[in-house]
């Protein structure tokens, strides 16, 4: 608001300023006009008369140094005298001529009014140019900025640090106990995490053949070689991702890449046919989906395709994990508020599931979440109780015993 | 809020300098007197709202304000105060803005000293620094606004070109736009000239202390430009003929010529139409030069961006000025009647021997810098127009006019006796034979180190006499001379100092030019090199710390029998933010010279390439520019010209500024 103000009171100003010899020849009326005249041509006069006064006395100093002769010196005078005849006449002349041409006030106010209109344009062409509601931002005013970025630089030299641990505890772990696929999984999405993909490959590739060329398994390898090959989809990934697709996986990056590898050989309408049909057939709380929905329309407006009606992803519903305010919110706390905060969510998880208890992902998740907030008997308390709610789903069952495995959980 | 209103002070300043453009013109065809009121008043404030928005954008720079544009492209937190202040004007858009300042600048003195101008006359002067002024506020406001903001600004900006943050280029291109700048008001003077149908002496008087403000701002700019290039960039050289270099002197080439020919209007009331056409070639030199550095025609360290939308705008710019200007003068110069008549041997045909030579200088220039481009264009040939060719075509037109320049002043108007003129340079004459001779003597030439220094004595005693004789130095009492020498005009002051200035120039330029020596070598700490009875000893390396480099700092030791042992301590600096190294030379100067010195890398060896240098007289060509400076500032003094000179009957003052 402040801006406002002040850029008015400029204006009111420069205003002000620049026509005030017509509001004050408003106010006291039809002044002397020619008499103003007059004196202009008086002015000039004088002006002229001036220099040439001048010129007489540098004859006189001309004179005096020897330059001139007597003789010289009368010439000069003369002819400085002729032309001071000459201005008279000239102002004079000109003064009879131009009187009758003074003193119109309308065009006064005309040009008064046109000095307003140009203001108003330049406030105009500000309010197109300027970002009036920008604050500055002095370097000095910006200290909580900078703290923020060097937190954010700690919070993540403290992430790669633990990555890094992880990588050689995971490493020697593997080096005892080589058929452990989670092991070699969890090992190559650490080095992912690092931007490591090449390294990756090598652990994915353990799990690929451990797992007898598990679906999933064959995507996570052929996302490290992409990787490992800045995004291009070279002819390893492109086995490795049409073997994938043979499989019983459901795992969104083996379409997404075939996608992309049609892309890659100028195919864009083949891979924007496989990016709908994968997106189509998504859940709606996918959370990859947007950015693919994003991809389809921008190759759909780049190549002109027509998509209208095609792309058919039902609106996202309510999600159940946190929600990008929690996450926010979680970033801005102390490590004990954070705690809190995984435990209440993890409680209305477990509360929800005990309402709703047809949810075998959400007891999954419930399970893995004790394990990791350290509370073995609870997560046991879940598996036990999963394992009798889907009792006579002998395939679930069987999962939540892979599952519990897996994270550590003795069997009941 | 300080940006914004800088923004807007800039904006508001386009449509106050249109109305500027308009109104006055209107205000003197129907010779209105209040509408003539306005017209200084639209001058003021057009210059003040430049300079608030100027103020804005400096307040931006020191308070590393990233979120406007410009300060982020060109300013760095860890640069010293003084560079966050000139990062300012070394960049495109805000020195774009600084010339504008400056032209408002000099419209705003010209509205509140002109006064005693006829109201008629400043309006029009006031309206066509107006129309400059709308071309280029449109052009910053269009394409190089310097208040772009960023909304998520980084914490910290790009730096600026480490090549200018030195204290000697940071105020060359304040002076340098004084310079050009200054002859729009010589131009704006000719122009409304042109429209009042009307050139008299009292005209002339008022256009000579505009056109010599920019002459001495200009020639301190070109001066301190050169010198520069001298202790900068490390190669010893101080002219090289560059484009850019080039373009600043051209305008001033015409505005020597212009200054002298205004003379001839004022006392003569001749030559008014080729005065004319001199003040409107001096401004269009300024803008071609301009041009050739914003438009990034040419590459060099001058042209920060290169934008192809700029050029063609600068390129309209120049059209629609030079070309509109000399329509004007073709239309209306005829009607010019020229007043005095004058034989060729006389101090109008000194000057206007002068006035032909130096434009025929300007135009050997013009030639050679735009003749490459336009080579280039048409054919896509680089070649490449150096020293030779100005050498070979500059020495021999500038040779007649500092012979010439000894003789002019001596002249009476309108008829000489040019026996007689040479009869009061006998001394003159007698001093160059001397020098020549002892030249010869001493040094055993070269032929062009005896001519240049046969030239320079004669110009330099020549000068020095003139002098002399309006005060009767040694032919009256001491005290009647110091009598006389009070009552002298200053400008008969100045007259002398430019010339000897000018004179201690090309003493220095043909000095350094003769008789330079250099060697290049490597050297380990301890060891030594050898120029003529100087040794250069190597004596330590260290490496330190600045605020935004670090600095490899040479100890060299020159020791030469019989006299002090001399210490420098030249540098190389890389500037971290922007990965870039400079050289800063160790000088020393002296009245016979300076010795030069300058640290490179290390060789395979590990031995330290170096440079050293020994330049004799080199020095004399800033002190001789110097003085060219203050023998400019010594006329400008001159109570005739000081602005407002003719004095005024009271009556008269009270009426005329009735707003007061």
């Amino acid at each position: 608001m402040t801006i406002w103000i002040v850029l008015a009171a400029i204006t009111l100003l420069v205003a002000g300023f620049v026509l005030w010899p017509v509001l004050r020849q408003r106010e006291t009326g039809a002044d002397a006009a020619s008499d103003d005249d007059d004196q202009n041509g008086n002015n000039e006069l004088n002006h002229d008369l001036a220099v040439y006064r001048d010129q007489l006395a540098e004859i006189e100093r001309d004179i005096e140094r020897g330059v001139l002769s007597t003789e010289q010196a009368n010439a000069a005078r003369i002819e400085v005298q002729r032309r001071i005849l000459n201005a008279d006449q000239r102002i004079k002349a000109r003064e009879s001529g131009a009187t009758s041409r003074i003193g119109k006030p309308s065009l006064r106010i005309y040009s008064a009014l046109a000095i307003v209109l140009f203001l108003i344009g330049g406030f105009g062409l500000y309010l197109d140019l300027g970002s009036p509601d920008m604050p500055d931002r002095p370097i000095a005013s910006r200290a909580d900025e900078i703290n923020a970025i060097q937190q954010a630089e700690s919070i993540n030299s403290d992430r790669l640090a633990a990555l890094n641990r992880a990588v050689s505890d995971l490493s020697q772990k593997l080096i005892a106990d080589p058929e452990n696929l989670k092991g070699w999984e969890l090992l190559g999405a650490s080095l992912m995490a690092l931007g490591r993909p090449v390294e990756a490959q090598t652990a994915f590739l353990e799990a690929v053949k451990l797992s007898d060329r598990d679906g999933d398994y064959l995507a996570m390898y052929a996302e490290s070689l992409i990787r490992g090959d800045n995004g291009q989809i070279n002819a390893t990934a492109r086995g490795v991702l049409k073997e994938a697709a043979t499989t019983q996986s459901g795992d969104p990056r083996i379409q997404y890449y075939l996608g992309l590898a049609d892309a890659q050989d100028g195919n864009i309408a083949a891979a924007v046919d496989r990016w709908i049909a994968l997106a189509n057939s998504a859940s709606a709380d996918a959370a990859w989906l947007p950015m693919v929905v994003a991809r389809i329309k921008d190759a759909a407006l780049a190549q002109g395709i027509d998509i209208e009606g095609r792309l058919d992803v039902a609106k996202a519903a309510p999600s159940n994990g946190p929600s990008q305010d929690d996450v926010a919110a979680a970033q801005q706390m102390t490590p004990e508020e954070r705690q809190d905060m995984i435990n209440s969510m993890v409680d209305g998880l477990a509360d929800r599931l005990d309402g709703n208890p047809d949810d075998p992902e959400g007891w999954a998740r419930l399970m893995q979440a004790y394990m990791v907030l350290g509370k073995q008997d609870k997560a046991q308390a879940a598996y036990q109780k999963a394992s009798d709610v889907f009792a006579d789903q002998p395939d679930l069952v069987a999962r939540f015993d892979a599952l519990a495995k897996e994270i550590g959980i003795t069997a009941n | 809020m300080i940006v914004e209103i800088g923004h807007y002070a800039l904006i508001l300043s386009l449509v106050v300098a249109l109305a500027q453009s308009t109104l006055p013109f209107l205000a003197a065809s129907r010779r209105d007197p209040v509408l003539l009121m306005v017209a200084p008043r639209l001058a003021i404030t057009c210059f003040a709202l430049v300079a608030a928005s100027f103020l804005a954008l400096t307040y931006a720079y020191v308070a590393s304000d990233f979120s406007v544009l410009n300060v982020l492209s060109n300013s760095h937190t860890s640069k010293p105060m003084i560079y966050k202040i000139t990062g300012v004007w070394a960049n495109h858009e805000g020195s774009m803005l600084l010339w504008v300042m400056i032209l408002t600048l000099f419209g705003g003195a010209v509205a509140a000293f002109g006064r005693n101008l006829p109201p008629t006359l400043l309006a029009r002067v006031l309206g066509v620094m107006g129309l400059i002024g709308v071309g280029f506020i449109l052009f910053i406001v269009l394409t190089s606004n310097p208040f772009e903001r960023v909304i998520n600004p980084p914490l910290d900006g790009e730096g600026m070109n480490p090549l200018l943050q030195d204290p000697g280029i940071a105020i060359h291109p304040p002076f340098l736009y004084l310079g050009y700048v200054g002859f729009s008001v010589a131009f704006a003077f000719a122009v409304a000239a042109l429209i009042e149908g009307r050139v008299d002496p009292a005209w002339a008087r008022w256009v000579r202390p505009w056109t010599l403000a920019a002459w001495v701002f200009l020639t301190a700019g070109i001066g301190l430009g050169s010198w520069w290039a001298y202790y900068e960039l490390g190669w010893g050289g101080w002219w090289f003929w560059d484009p850019v270099e080039n373009a600043s002197f051209m305008p001033w080439l015409a505005g020597t010529a212009l200054l002298h020919s205004a003379i001839v209007v004022e006392k003569r009331d001749a030559l008014k139409s080729w005065t004319i056409f001199l003040a409107i070639l001096a401004f269009s030199f300024s803008l071609l030069g301009t041009f050739l550095v914003r438009s990034g025609a040419l590459t060099s360290v001058h042209a920060f961006a290169t934008d192809p939308t700029r050029g063609v705008f600068i390129l309209f710019l120049l059209f629609i000025t030079v070309g509109g200007s000399l329509g004007l003068y073709a239309w209306r110069a005829p009607n010019l009647r020229g007043g005095g008549l004058f034989q060729p041997i006389s101090r109008e045909g000194a000057l206007v021997f002068n006035n032909v030579l130096l434009s025929i200088a300007a135009a050997m220039v013009l030639l050679g810098t735009l003749y490459p481009l336009l080579l280039e264009t048409v054919t896509g040939e680089k070649i490449s127009v150096g020293a030779p060719f100005f050498n070979a075509t500059f020495v021999p037109i500038m040779t007649p006019v500092i012979i010439a320049m000894a003789l002019g002043p001596l002249m009476p108007w309108k008829r000489a006796d040019l026996l007689g003129v040479f009869n009061k340079l006998k001394i003159a004459l007698a001093a160059t034979v001397v020098v020549v001779l002892v030249t010869l003597w001493l040094a055993g030439g070269p032929a062009f180190a005896l001519f240049g220094l046969g030239l320079a004595t004669w110009l330099f005693v020549g000068s020095i006499l003139e002098w002399a004789g309006r005060i009767k130095l040694l032919r009256e009492p001491f005290a009647t001379s110091l009598r006389r020498m009070k009552n002298l005009p200053r400008s008969s002051h100045g007259t002398m100092l430019a010339h000897a200035g000018v004179a201690i120039v090309v003493a220095g330029i043909t000095g350094s030019q003769a008789w330079t020596e250099e060697a290049v070598q490597s050297l380990a700490v301890g060891e030594s090199a050898q120029i003529a009875d100087h040794t250069f000893t190597l004596s330590a390396i260290r490496e330190y710390q600045g605020p935004n480099f670090v600095a490899r700092e040479a100890t060299i030791t020159i020791a030469t029998p019989g006299e002090r042992t001399v210490i420098l301590t030249p540098e190389k600096r890389v500037y971290t933010v922007e990965g870039m190294p400079t050289t800063e030379a160790g000088i020393q100067s002296s009245f016979t010279g300076d010795i030069y010195a300058v640290i490179g890398d290390q060789d395979e060896s590990g031995k330290w390439i170096t440079r050293f240098y020994v330049k004799p007289m080199i020095p004399w060509m800033w002190a001789g520019g110097l003085i060219m400076v203050f023998g400019g500032l010594m006329s400008l003094s001159d109570r005739r010209y000081r602005i407002g000179a003719p004095t005024r009957s009271h009556k008269a003052a009270a009426k005329a500024v009735p707003a007061e």
